[in-house]
């Protein structure tokens, strides 16, 4: 079992050094597509992760109405402001509270501060926060219908058409990195085709001295291990250097606003993520291209 | 034992290559199957090989129905089978020793029996100080020899040989059928050898199997292939000449009837 395996390897790593030519351009086809690949991975992750702190940074401000006073209309009010789906928190402010943080605010208008003291035009208010993002209008339309809330504001649409416009460049860069892996696919398939079809010989050989088709397979998917692998090396330097290199330059922020992954365990993952893809092409491309070369002869 | 029962084969095309073949080949013997291109002679080893599943009939090899092998099996199969061609088919970028050798890896045959094996067969095959080099550097009888040896390795029972001395001059074509004959005789292995080449067989008498356009036309016992077959006759009016005579009775059979 290990002799057999151990022989599998040994095949696999002299057939890349003996056919280096065509194991070399499937590595550079396979380089290109990683190279793709991660730099999707990396804008969609980072771009999730800014998605995610704009959306946990939104929360509606609920004001109450005039009417609703006492301790215990407040408390049923919160009760039922939290028993809506989606809610996460809901924290009251006073009016009062409302009031002074308007007068610490703007202490310059301070005439105007007096005038309004003893007739606080500000609402009691409930500043709810939400689970996710995604659920900030429908909650903003829950809360609305609750007797005894007057208004709900919100950032405005703004916030809404960024959080669509970065879900929207989320979901195509995810897509881009899947149709980027089946490209990696197809291109490591096509190359090692062209080995294989020049190898031809070797798998005759094989086939008419009696060995099984998983024997004849496991050198050839040994090679195409080694060739993701290989291949996904070039692709994890340049993307580290590139990341390290914006990342300080920008402080680790994009626009000096949105906070960017700390490079460290992001590129760690990243680069076992791009091995593991270049491992899964490289593995895939190869089992396709010899099972149709052994459907040849039975 | 080799049994072919009425078999038939016709490729996807609709091209019929063999019709109603009956043939039995005992253990051991040494046979010629002999015929123009396209007289069905590579179908047959085809099918023996267990590559091609025949239209119709059987081919039993060792009480094993080839047509009825599960395609999983056929490789265990094949195992008892050694193939010879024409064009040698060495790996170029492998030694002498490694090219032999292989045909016992790719059975998972432990390293020490493939050492002891390699040796022996090579010794066989007179080529044992070749072990070395690589097939670039031998002549043509050979590079034969080590397809022989490959073929051999693994103790095959029968040993099939499409056109062997195809690209070889006559001496060394005599060569390598001699090298048949010992196989034959030193390891007991079943002979067939697929050639279009009347001198070889002249030379080395042994029965003999003619095939046109997909029906056996002669099967001459070893004793009378000499007398059967001219001196000097060129191979292609031969062969037109034995299939004029033996359709032209198959019409009168056919007419009688």
């Amino acid at each position: 079992m290990f002799r057999r395996l151990f022989r599998h390897i040994k095949e696999g790593f002299v057939g890349v050094g003996r056919h280096f030519g065509m194991a070399f351009s499937s590595s550079a086809s396979v380089t290109i597509a990683l190279f793709l690949v991660g730099l999707f991975l990396v804008l969609t992750y980072n771009l999730t992760i800014i998605t995610k702190d704009i959306e946990q940074s939104i929360s509606l401000s609920a004001l109450v109405d005039y009417d609703v006073t006492g301790q215990g209309a407040i408390n049923n009010l919160e009760k039922e402001l939290l028993n809506i789906e989606g809610v996460k928190e809901v924290e009251f402010r006073s009016k009062d509270d409302e009031f002074t943080y308007y007068v610490e605010m703007y202490p310059d208008i301070k005439e105007f501060n007096e005038y309004y003291r003893d007739r606080n035009p500000f609402h009691d208010a409930f500043l709810v926060s939400v689970e996710d993002g995604s659920m900030l209008e429908s909650v903003k339309e829950q809360v609305q219908k609750v007797n005894g809330i007057d208004s709900v504001h919100d950032g405005g649409s703004n916030t809404y058409l960024l959080i669509n416009i970065l879900e929207k460049v989320r979901i195509f860069g995810g897509i881009l990195v899947v149709a980027l892996a089946v490209l990696a696919i197809y291109l490591i398939y096509n190359t090692i085709s062209i080995t294989i079809r020049a190898r031809d010989n070797e798998i005759w050989i094989m086939k008419n001295v009696g060995a099984k088709n998983g024997y004849i397979r496991a050198p050839f998917l040994v090679e195409g291990i080694i060739i993701g692998v290989l291949g996904s090396i070039v692709p994890i330097i340049v993307l580290i250097i590139i990341y390290l290199y914006l990342f300080n330059i920008s402080n680790g922020t994009l626009l000096g606003v949105f906070t960017l992954v700390p490079p460290y365990p992001f590129l760690l993952q990243l680069s076992l993520i791009l091995v593991g893809v270049g491992i899964l092409v490289g593995f895939l491309g190869s089992y396709l291209s010899v099972s149709i070369q052994l459907r040849n002869k039975r | 034992m080799i049994k072919f029962k009425k078999v038939s084969y016709t490729y996807k095309k609709g091209v019929h290559a063999l019709f109603d073949i009956n043939l039995n080949i005992e253990d051991g013997e040494f046979v010629y199957i002999i015929g123009k291109t396209g007289s069905g002679k590579t179908t047959m080893i085809s099918l023996l090989d267990g590559e091609l599943v025949p239209s119709s009939g059987s081919i039993i090899v060792s009480n094993i129905n080839v047509g009825k092998l599960k395609n999983s099996k056929v490789p265990l199969y094949r195992r008892n089978i050694g193939v010879v061609f024409q064009n040698y088919r060495l790996l170029p970028k492998k030694t002498v020793f490694e090219n032999v050798a292989y045909a016992m890896e790719v059975i998972d045959t432990p390293t020490k029996k493939i050492n002891q094996r390699v040796r022996e067969v090579l010794k066989l095959v007179g080529l044992s100080d070749k072990y070395k080099s690589l097939p670039g550097e031998l002549s043509g009888g050979q590079q034969q020899r080590v397809a022989i040896a490959r073929a051999i390795a693994n103790k095959p029972k029968i040993l099939i040989a499409d056109e062997p001395t195809g690209n070889l001059d006559s001496d060394t074509s005599n060569d390598i059928i001699a090298l048949f004959e010992r196989i034959n005789k030193e390891e007991g292995t079943t002979i067939l050898i697929v050639t279009h080449d009347l001198q070889t067989v002249k030379e080395f008498p042994k029965r003999t199997i003619e095939l046109s356009s997909g029906h056996i036309i002669r099967d001459l016992p070893n004793g009378l292939v000499n007398e059967n077959i001219p001196k000097n006759i060129n191979s292609d009016d031969y062969f037109d000449t034995t299939a004029k005579l033996y359709f032209k009775e198959e019409i009168k059979k056919d007419e009688n009837v």
